[in-house]
């Protein structure tokens, strides 16, 4: 059974057995958590591989609310965009017109049950979160907006340049190469569906300098 | 016509602020167009959109471009609509403005909603294209817009707390499983109980058609919608697949012989949902046959009888609802705009069972317990029939 809603359209990767406890992780997930409550826009940005899908399911694991995910695709036209987002919100094939499928996104993320996470930002640019963005907008315009989590490499410059998406992304979790945070099997690990996570020790905090080779 | 400029300030979400401070009760629109929305026929379907109508249902997205353009003007009179707010007013083109304009009626006030930091940019490109704006200062202006939304929230009575659209298009096996798999808790619960209800009821009845139409029709008498009538049918099925009986059911035709047979009594909710056509003449075949008008005589109802009914607020002897008043008057506009006469035909429809076939579809799609089918000239002598007759079929497991 598990196995078949791992595979389900818009279900989120798999969480590692072992997830690093640094702080950026529990400042992604605090930020993830914030979203969640006012159902607002928030950013994870940073260079590949550092861990924020990893931190997004993390938290994701941890929420009441049922999260969609999907990787934006690599164009940001307007319906290849809207049909890969229908069909991870929707978990059914895409089908008819870009208009169709954004009403059709726009009640079902209005009923507020779910929240949204787009993967990939980068692929899509700023014209990609323009067109994320409208669909946040139409459900706010209900009184009913919904939590959506945009994740990029590198993207929050891009998204700096429109006025109306710098404006909506309430918090970004910047991350970096010495952030990163997931396969440390030198960290403690930590058990997904535990509520709260716990802080680094100071021997944690060493032994995680020692293995990224900083003397300091 | 009226037109001004507003910017939110900053950190302010216009889309936001704005939520429930519009609607069309209230004769306002709140309209949002992306920059790819600049076709004439594009916007007027954005348009059409915001006034509540869906390109899901059919006469949706099936209407043609030069239908949108037509009918988006004709809507927006026959609701009054007085106020219009363009949000992120910044991306507009001043083509793309004039245009909306054209389909709004004289005399709407036009306020366009910048972002915060374009209004000057804005109000500078639309000067260059000789459209000519008036500053509106953004706090005068929202605090004087009415807040709260006044649109219905299932306070008629007999509201089942859940539509056709939330229930699984699935066999009775795994009704209940998908309807909890699909719908929040709250939803589930009214739907299962429900369920459960009749459920109960369905142990004790009969293992023949007519007692279950009999039961089926006293366990959803109180239904204001079709959503009950399926749930109904769904739980009698699996309390008679546990006693040893296949009740086989053909859940759109029995869904039509339930509401067949019902007098007409519209709720609020139903003027509501048929808003949700584009094309007048849908909306006001069903508001004439909600409000008492018989399905032989939909056909030939003359325009000048509409026209009088609207004058006089009575129709068929009953009052008109304010909310059904558009779904008439959108229609009459446009048999007047077409050249009709008061002797011509008021819907106008092609084919002598159009009209039943929109009473059909308004059942289909919008849930409604009405129905246009004529069951007088169906078989009842074979056997064989009664599924598709009725709808259902009795048989024996054992």
């Amino acid at each position: 059974m598990s196995t078949i809603e791992t595979n389900r359209a818009g279900a989120l990767p798999p969480l590692p057995d072992i997830v690093g406890q640094t702080l950026t992780l529990q400042q992604a997930v605090t930020a993830f958590r914030i979203m969640d409550d006012l159902g607002d826009i928030s950013c994870f940005d940073g260079p590949a591989g550092t861990g924020k899908t990893t931190a997004c399911s993390y938290a994701a694991a941890q929420s009441s609310r049922s999260w969609r995910y999907c990787v934006l695709p690599l164009s940001a036209r307007p319906k290849e965009l809207i049909a890969t987002v229908y069909e991870a919100v929707l978990q059914r094939p895409a089908r008819g017109t870009e208009r169709v499928m954004s009403s059709e996104l726009t009640d079902r993320l209005s009923e507020q049950d779910i929240g949204l996470i787009a993967d990939e930002v980068h692929h899509v640019g700023l014209p990609g979160a323009q067109q994320l963005r409208y669909l946040w907008d139409a459900a706010a315009r209900h009184g009913t907006p919904f939590p959506l989590l945009l994740i990029g490499c590198n993207v929050r410059q891009e998204l700096n340049k429109a006025e109306e998406v710098r404006g909506r992304v309430a918090r970004q979790s910047i991350r970096a190469w010495h952030q990163i945070a997931k396969h440390i099997r030198y960290l403690p690990s930590t058990d997904p569906s535990v509520k709260k996570a716990a802080g680094l020790t100071r021997d944690d905090a060493r032994i995680l300098r020692a293995f990224l080779g900083d003397a300091a | 016509m009226t037109i001004s400029i507003t910017e939110a300030p900053p950190g302010t979400i216009p889309h936001v602020a704005l939520a429930n401070r519009f609607s069309l009760d209230r004769r306002s629109l709140l309209l949002h167009l992306a920059p790819t929305n600049t076709a004439p026929g594009s916007i007027a379907l954005t348009l059409l959109q915001s006034m509540g109508k869906q390109v899901r249902i059919t006469g949706g997205n099936t209407v043609r471009t030069d239908e949108h353009r037509t009918y988006a003007p004709l809507w927006a009179r026959a609701h009054g609509i007085t106020q219009v707010a363009l949000l992120d007013a910044q991306q507009a083109r001043p083509a793309t403005i004039t245009a909306v304009l054209d389909l709004l009626p004289p005399g709407t006030d036009v306020v366009l909603v910048c972002e915060y930091g374009h209004e000057k940019a804005t109000r500078t490109r639309l000067r260059r294209a000789d459209l000519a704006v008036q500053t509106l200062d953004w706090e005068t202006w929202h605090a004087g817009l009415p807040d709260g939304s006044d649109e219905y929230v299932g306070s008629a009575p007999n509201t089942p707390g859940y539509e056709l659209d939330h229930l699984p298009l699935v066999d009775f096996l795994t009704f209940r499983y998908t309807s909890r798999d699909l719908n929040t808790p709250d939803r589930f619960a009214a739907i299962d109980a429900d369920y459960v209800r009749v459920y109960y009821q369905a142990l004790t009845v009969a293992p023949d058609e007519a007692s279950v139409i009999n039961h089926l029709d006293r366990s959803t008498v109180q239904a204001t919608s079709t959503a009950p009538m399926l749930v109904a049918i769904r739980a009698s099925q699996s309390a008679f697949f546990a006693r040893g009986y296949f009740l086989q059911a053909h859940s759109d035709r029995l869904l039509g012989v339930l509401s067949c047979n019902r007098a007409p009594h519209a709720t609020d909710a139903d003027w509501r949902a048929l808003r949700a056509y584009i094309r007048p003449e849908r909306s006001a075949t069903a508001a004439l046959y909600l409000l008492g008008i018989p399905a032989k005589v939909l056909a030939s109802t003359p325009v000048q009888a509409v026209a009088d009914s609207l004058t006089s607020g009575e129709i068929a002897g009953r009052r008109i609802p304010a909310l059904a008043r558009p779904l008439l008057a959108v229609q009459l506009a446009r048999r007047i705009s077409e050249g009709a006469q008061g002797a011509d035909s008021y819907l106008n429809l092609r084919g002598q069972r159009r009209h039943l076939e929109i009473l059909i579809d308004a059942r289909r799609h919008l849930g409604l317990p009405i129905d246009g089918r004529n069951l007088r000239n169906d078989h009842t002598n074979n056997s064989t029939r009664v599924l598709h007759r009725l709808g259902l079929e009795v048989r024996s497991l054992t």
